[in-house]
């Protein structure tokens, strides 16, 4: 079997923030309970002229200029999301033609909750693997809807991250995956509907934290290591509380998980969470870190990967824009009247 | 008026890829043309997704396909390779675009016709 | 080719004419413009209109025209170079008449604007720029008029006050005139604190949404006599067309008219005269940066120098050279088709001597400056008593 990893990778992350303070003012809520409670600060929010193809194109572009490749050489381009554009028309086709991967591409658009991201990734990996293509693009992206007033309203929000596997010139080679899933009711959107269901707090034990650390013990057993094997781990981050409990949990050390850590100051984004988390680490890591990434989608499952992280990470890093920079600066806040607007959540007459 | 598919697929690779085109003396032509003046043979490109605001105006009227965005800035910009592009500039307080502001071009969705029709994308700059 | 005259004019008080359609407002203006002349029947007729379709849903202007006018089967023609249609239904008036191919001539234009919104105008006049890669990037009208204004405001130090002065001026003019859509004075203060419409542009500085139908009269000057009676003869001397690119981010210089220039440059060469001879001009001050610019590639002024001549009143009635004595477009009205037969109108009447209490003393020259778009086509006219 060729050695497989990540050759590229890039982050998209929009200026536009609303504080937990803005939206709490409006629904009589306590800002502090969201802070103390979840550890949710801010989060960010597309422009009125960005979606799921918006984001994942820029992301696209960024991880194309780290693998030094032509857009054409793509063989395969996923997109992972809940909040696909179109309900019928792929992103991915949007996407394949804005890098130039047109026409010969394998292109889907996939759907699991928050993991539809980590199944593109993986789904490029295995075709890289089995030799079917020479790179494949794996992108997750959101622009996620909470409910006014819900508590996901306090954490929905958007991001994209974009990851190019193929065998030359690896950045973080892929050592182990594995992937636990079962069928649990813990949220959903039905079909024509605009806000997702949840299960309030069944979304927690029973799903999260079961899938979570279920990927995350299946897939250490199945390398043979242990977590001091790792330097980082990222989880997925519906909010700043979940994954720090689940890696204290698995007994990391808070330094191991806190630069993957984003959510505090930019939301859930969904399909883009762990991937976002991966891409701020790759950022910092050094060639011989090894990194522990586990998605959590609901519905539910988790994908976990082993990357261990290669020289040529070094040489790349700087020819794109980084994460932390895009989330802590050069951000526009919103009050919650424009936030509205922005997010369509203000009924109107028709145009 | 809506924007329908044969109209809107002619300019994918304009809009979404920046192709253009470059004659023998260098001359470049956005969007590429089905043929030269006289006679020229011009080259494939792809335009530079960097460059600068040559001047700018802030819309606060505008036709009903992009009147949620107002006050949106829209300038004419020169991209690094010398060709000039009209380009709304997004992410910006309007009141901090100035001539000669150093921008990059973005993909972005321009606009959408109705509930129901077609999402239109294309190019927008940033600041840098 | 056969020397033109003017035989008759007729206009309307324009407006939001609420009980006018397309049809209603050619006809006012033909009939009023036939009757002027004192002719019954006309050879053919050249109509300007920049979109029928998108304003009143009508196309195949020409015959609902002809027909409503009652001169079927008269030859007809609806023309369109955007803003500069009307002035286009004159130069091919003015062809066909100086040709010997017909006598009588009708030439005018018409603009419905207010049957539909605010933001459907908006779409519609910006179809007059490049659809896909100006319009579609949500660049409007007077936004790339506004665009011309930052970078002639950048490059030459034209300020706010001289875009001001401008609509001050023409305001002033079109108070003296009872055809104009909006027929009274403001101030600086009030054009300077205006709607901001797109930046630096405010609402008085543009100029408005219009209903209104402009129509002259042409035949060889040397049977003028037979329709004129006392009044003096009037003869086109100069006609110029001219193209630039469409796409405003095109041209070489974005504070510079191009095809004003060379139109201008053809008209004159064509009279035999030059900027320094024309005694007045109306032109085509969609915007009152355009205006600014205009004076300048028609050679009134040097480059960069139109801004402190509007500020000086060098283009006030009273001036050195008078600019807009009809109010211009800005406060008569710019129905966008119909615009550039208005100014053969007004020219026509200060050369009679018919302009009222706005009336030039004694002018032997006028020139009219019509464009479409931001600059696209030009149009220029001169017309001289004889």
């Amino acid at each position: 079997m060729p050695e497989v990893g990540i050759v590229g990778y890039g982050a998209y992350i929009p200026r536009y923030r609303i504080k937990v303070e803005s939206i709490a003012g409006v629904w009589g809520a306590e800002a502090e309970s969201f802070k103390r409670g979840l550890l949710l600060y801010e989060k960010s929010v597309p422009a009125p002229d960005q979606d799921t193809i918006t984001m994942s194109v820029e992301a696209s572009r960024y991880a194309l200029k780290r693998a030094g490749i032509d857009g054409s050489r793509i063989g395969a381009a996923y997109v992972g999301s809940e909040s696909h554009p179109y309900a019928v028309k792929p992103s991915g086709t949007v996407l394949s033609e804005a890098i130039g991967a047109t026409p010969e591409c394998h292109t889907a658009d996939f759907e699991f909750a928050c993991k539809a991201g980590t199944e593109a990734m993986y789904i490029c990996y295995a075709q890289v693997m089995a030799g079917l293509i020479e790179y494949g693009l794996g992108v997750g992206a959101d622009t996620s809807q909470g409910a006014p007033g819900d508590a996901l309203e306090y954490s929905a929000s958007a991001g994209a991250a974009a990851f190019i596997f193929g065998t030359n010139n690896i950045l973080a080679r892929v050592e182990e995956t594995y992937t636990y899933m079962t069928d649990t009711p813990d949220f959903w959107r039905r079909e024509h509907q605009f806000y997702p269901q949840h299960a309030g707090r069944f979304t927690g034990e029973p799903a999260y934290f079961r899938h979570t650390l279920g990927a995350a013990k299946g897939i250490m057993k199945k390398a043979g290591m242990t977590v001091d094997d790792f330097d980082y781990a990222v989880f997925h981050q519906p909010n700043g509380k979940f994954p720090t409990a689940a890696g204290k949990r698995l007994g990391f050390p808070e330094e191991k998980i806190k630069t993957g850590l984003l959510t505090p100051w930019l939301g859930n984004t969904y399909s883009g969470s762990s991937p976002l988390g991966l891409t701020a680490i790759l950022d910092e890591a050094n060639p011989g870190d090894r990194i522990l990434m586990v998605s959590f989608g609901s519905g539910a499952g988790s994908d976990a990967f082993i990357f261990n992280v290669q020289e040529r990470l070094l040489e790349v890093r700087d020819l794109a824009p980084t994460t932390r920079p895009q989330l802590d600066e050069n951000k526009i806040y919103l009050d919650y009247g424009r936030y509205a607007k922005f997010r369509g959540k203000i009924l109107r007459n028709p145009k | 008026m809506k924007i329908r598919s044969p109209r809107y697929n002619r300019e994918i690779p304009q809009r979404y890829r920046l192709e253009a085109a470059k004659d023998v003396e260098g001359r470049i032509y956005f969007p590429p043309r089905v043929s030269y003046p006289g006679g020229e043979k011009a080259e494939p490109i792809r335009l530079s997704n960097r460059g600068k605001v040559i001047t700018y105006t802030v819309i606060h009227v505008a036709p009903a396909e992009y009147s949620d965005l107002t006050p949106y800035p829209v300038g004419i910009i020169e991209l690094d390779d010398g060709a000039r592009i009209t380009a709304q500039i997004a992410d910006v307080d309007p009141a901090k675009v100035h001539i000669g502001m150093r921008v990059k071009v973005e993909f972005r969705l321009l606009r959408a016709e109705g509930e129901e029709g077609l999402l239109c994308y294309g190019y927008k700059v940033v600041p840098e | 080719m056969r020397e033109v005259a003017v035989i008759g004019v007729g206009i309307q008080k324009w407006g939001e004419l609420w009980n006018r359609s397309i049809r209603d407002l050619f006809v006012e203006s033909a009939s009023k413009a036939m009757t002027d002349a004192g002719v019954d029947h006309i050879d053919s007729m050249y109509i300007g209109c920049m979109s029928s379709g998108l304003f009143a849903a009508q196309e195949h202007l020409a015959s609902v025209l002809a027909d409503y006018l009652g001169v079927t089967p008269a030859a007809a023609a609806r023309v369109e170079t955007a803003c500069a249609s009307s002035s286009l239904a004159m130069r091919l008036g003015w062809m066909e008449v100086a040709s010997g191919l017909s006598d009588i001539v009708l030439i005018g234009g018409v603009e419905k604007m207010t049957d539909v919104t605010g933001e459907e105008a908006t779409f519609a006049l910006a179809s007059a720029a490049d659809t896909e890669y100006e319009g579609y990037n949500g660049v409007t009208f007077p936004g790339l008029y506004a665009m011309m204004a930052r970078a002639h405001m950048d490059r030459y130090g034209t300020t706010l006050e001289q875009l001001s002065q401008v609509a001050v001026k023409n305001h002033a003019n079109g108070a003296l005139n009872p055809d104009a859509q909006y027929p009274f004075k403001v101030t600086l203060e009030q054009v300077m604190n205006s709607t901001m419409v797109a930046e630096p542009l405010r609402l008085l500085h543009c100029s408005p949404i219009t209903d209104g139908a402009a129509v002259v009269i042409l035949c060889p000057a040397d049977r003028a006599g037979e329709f004129l009676k006392d009044r003096p003869r009037v003869v086109v001397t100069g006609s110029g067309h001219a193209t630039d690119t469409i796409a405003l981010h095109s041209r070489e210089d974005i504070t510079w008219l191009k095809a004003t220039e060379v139109a201008a440059k053809r008209a004159y060469d064509m009279a035999g005269v030059g900027p320094g001879d024309i005694d007045f001009a109306e032109v085509h001050d969609c915007f009152t940066i355009a205006e600014i610019i205009v004076t300048e590639a028609l050679g009134f002024f040097e480059r960069g120098q139109g801004g402190p001549a509007a500020e000086r009143g060098d283009t006030a009635r009273e001036g050195s050279r008078p600019v807009n004595t009809s109010g211009g477009l800005k406060s008569k009205g710019h129905p966008v088709g119909a615009t550039g037969a208005a100014q053969i109108i007004e020219v026509t009447r200060q050369l009679w001597g018919e302009a009222g209490d706005r009336q030039l003393p004694n002018p032997r020259r006028g020139l009219a400056q019509n464009m479409g778009g931001s600059g696209g086509s030009t149009l220029v006219h001169i017309l001289e008593r004889r």
